[in-house]
């Protein structure tokens, strides 16, 4: 669980128009102030698409009365590439590097949820090893993804420093990441059936020391935030969601364990053996951005730790189902062996998953990333929509941005943590 | 245990038809509706129904008419469908730090009839309703503002449709210009 409200300061850092705007009679006094002459004038304000803060090509056309926004209106689709369209055109194979590109943060997530998909539909069972490795990839994969929001939300805020000691683990993972898949970035190392290949013995051991210090590392990342007094004044109260509203938005991950429900779908419903990993789900009390924050700090030291048991606990095995007509022949039999020339081929060209349609959901780094496919008895699918937990948190931004500062927009857009690239696809 | 397909019958006698467990879900249910039951069985789902379906995690729709090179008029469906469009409505129960169960809705609509909206039931339709207009043109009665998300505003076509190509068609405002200014007949394709 994690530790509420480490230190606490006084109402006095608070203004009270804040406070008042907070609480249903804040909007009596918004809308009777707003009568008055002196709020005749609204502003539309355009945030973005290039405003540094809205982190990728996020549009927010902003109404406000001086500094206070009244209205916030998300605009979004300046990423759009046809991603669900391309999955009807495209063999299954074909397809999974384009899954790297939704967020483009943790991409190997995005794989293994495509893959899982695809699995659940063909009826194939991934071995233990295979499986294994798979968690590791994606816990590492999310650790890169709280890294990044560490950083960048805090550099939003002011506390520029933050973006370099986050930076610096995260280059740490990318050689690991590197030396297990060969790509820093985008690196489609999920097969359907398995992953691409074997952990170096190597690289073992440097994920063993990375989760190791990593714990340490974590705990000098909230000695500069978690009792900052200025972090804790731009975070606290601000945006804060209960738990009808988190829910009735459709909210996951994180965003909604903030507001205390400790919904996670590697529990809800576990995918690559989770279930044999001893973790626990962090939850908020209040639901604002502080309580995401110290969330998402908390599952930097969860995610390391279910990536120690399973390195520890690699089970021996293949890497990779035997099945031919779904699964991808190892390598290096292609290169020796006619028959399994052909198979490569085949199963890349012309794969023929059934016809019936499944929702797949993993847990993504920013919430519930699920896969809407549709099999057709062919080598393409005949529909994919992905459920993109980032569209879902930029649907929150008016919810939580009306009646706050501007200032504190910044810090609302932070704390709901999202990548274009995954809320346009 | 939760909530069985019995249930759902018993209240609302119309769904029976498709109705089935769904063997890749791991028996999940999933069962078609006619779209004059659809408020009613989400609003049940969520707040009476034996387990609470609170969270609407996923709103798609699917179109079932077949490509455009195999049938060219268009107006074939693929076999066993009973209208163009369907729309899908994936429900999810939430219990803290247990196993959540999931349920799958499908109304199936036509072209220009709309399909009523959930955004009074579950305000975070909003957008996957807007999304599902933006890419197959399915209307939603009822919805605050339904106009397009991802594509532009000045789009014309619904992209995920099986007749639009993939690589699009050309966008001849975007060429007019260029056209004319070269003594090209304006927005000739």
């Amino acid at each position: 669980m994690v530790e509420q409200r480490v230190i606490e300061i006084g109402e006095q850092g608070v203004s009270p128009m804040r406070r008042r705007l907070a609480s249903d009679e804040g909007r009596d006094t918004l809308d009777e102030a707003l009568g008055h002459e002196l709020h005749e004038d609204l502003m539309t304000l355009n945030m973005g698409p290039q405003h540094p803060s809205t982190h990728g090509v996020l549009r927010l056309v902003l109404t406000l009365d001086g500094e206070i926004v009244l209205d916030a209106e998300p605009v979004i689709g300046y990423l759009h590439r046809a991603k669900e369209k391309m999955a009807e055109h495209l063999t299954y194979f074909q397809y999974i590097p384009h899954t790297d590109r939704l967020d483009y943060l943790a991409p190997q997530i995005n794989n293994v949820g495509f893959c899982l998909a695809v699995e659940r539909l063909a009826g194939i069972d991934v071995p233990a090893r295979g499986q294994a490795i798979r968690v590791i990839v994606m816990e590492l994969m999310r650790i890169m993804g709280h890294l990044i929001y560490l950083g960048t939300t805090a550099l939003d805020i002011g506390a520029a420093s933050m973006f370099f000691y986050t930076f610096r683990e995260r280059e740490d993972l990318y050689d690991i990441v590197d030396s297990i898949t060969g790509q820093r970035m985008n690196n489609s190392f999920i097969r359907i059936g398995g992953v691409g290949n074997d952990i170096p013995e190597p690289t073992i051991a440097a994920i063993k020391d990375f989760v190791a210090r990593f714990p340490a590392v974590v705990d000098e990342y909230e000695k500069l935030l978690t009792s900052n007094r200025i972090w804790w004044e731009r975070n606290r109260d601000i945006g804060v969601l209960d738990v009808d509203l988190a829910l009735g938005l459709n909210l996951t991950g994180p965003i909604l364990r903030g507001s205390g429900v400790a919904y996670d779908v590697r529990r809800a419903a576990p995918y690559c053996g989770y279930d044999r990993y001893d973790f626990e789900v962090p939850v908020g009390s209040v639901g604002d951005a502080y309580d995401r924050y110290l969330c998402r700090v908390e599952e930097l030291r969860q995610s390391a730790r279910i990536v120690a048991q399973a390195v520890e606990q690699l089970p021996a095995g293949e890497i990779y189902a035997e099945d031919r007509r779904f699964v991808l022949p190892p390598k290096e039999k292609v290169f020796s062996s006619m028959e399994e020339l052909i198979y490569q081929f085949k199963v890349v060209t012309e794969m023929r998953v059934p016809r019936g349609e499944v929702y797949q959901a993993v847990e993504g780094s920013k919430g519930e990333l699920g896969f809407y496919l549709c099999g057709d008895d062919g080598p393409h699918a005949h529909r994919l929509h992905v459920r993109a937990p980032s569209f879902h948190n930029i649907q929150a931004i008016p919810w939580l941005a009306r009646g706050c500062y501007v200032a504190d927009l910044v810090a609302i857009i932070g704390s709901l943590d999202f990548v274009m690239g995954e809320c346009d696809r | 245990m939760g909530l069985t397909l019995e249930d759902l019958r018993a209240r609302f006698p119309a769904a029976t038809d498709g109705a089935r467990y769904m063997p890749v879900m791991d028996g999940a249910p999933s069962c078609t509706l006619p779209a004059a039951d659809l408020l009613e069985a989400v609003r049940w789902l969520r707040d009476e129904a034996p387990s609470r379906y609170r969270r609407l995690t996923c709103l798609t729709a699917t179109d079932e008419s077949l490509p455009a090179e195999s049938e060219p008029d268009r107006t074939a469906l693929r076999p066993g469908a009973e209208a163009r469009f369907r729309v899908v409505y994936n429900l999810a129960t939430v219990r803290d730090d247990g196993p959540s169960e999931l349920l799958r809705l499908v109304v199936w609509t036509g072209e220009g009839e709309p399909v009523p909206s959930v955004t009074d039931l579950h305000p975070g339709a909003d957008w996957m309703e807007r999304e599902v207009f933006d890419m197959f043109g399915v209307l939603f009665d009822g919805h605050p503002d339904l106009k397009r998300i991802l594509m532009p505003d000045g789009f014309e076509a619904h992209p995920l449709r099986k007749e639009y190509p993939l690589r699009g068609v050309r966008p001849d405002h975007l060429y007019r210009e260029w056209d004319v200014s070269r003594g090209g007949e304006s927005g000739a394709s």
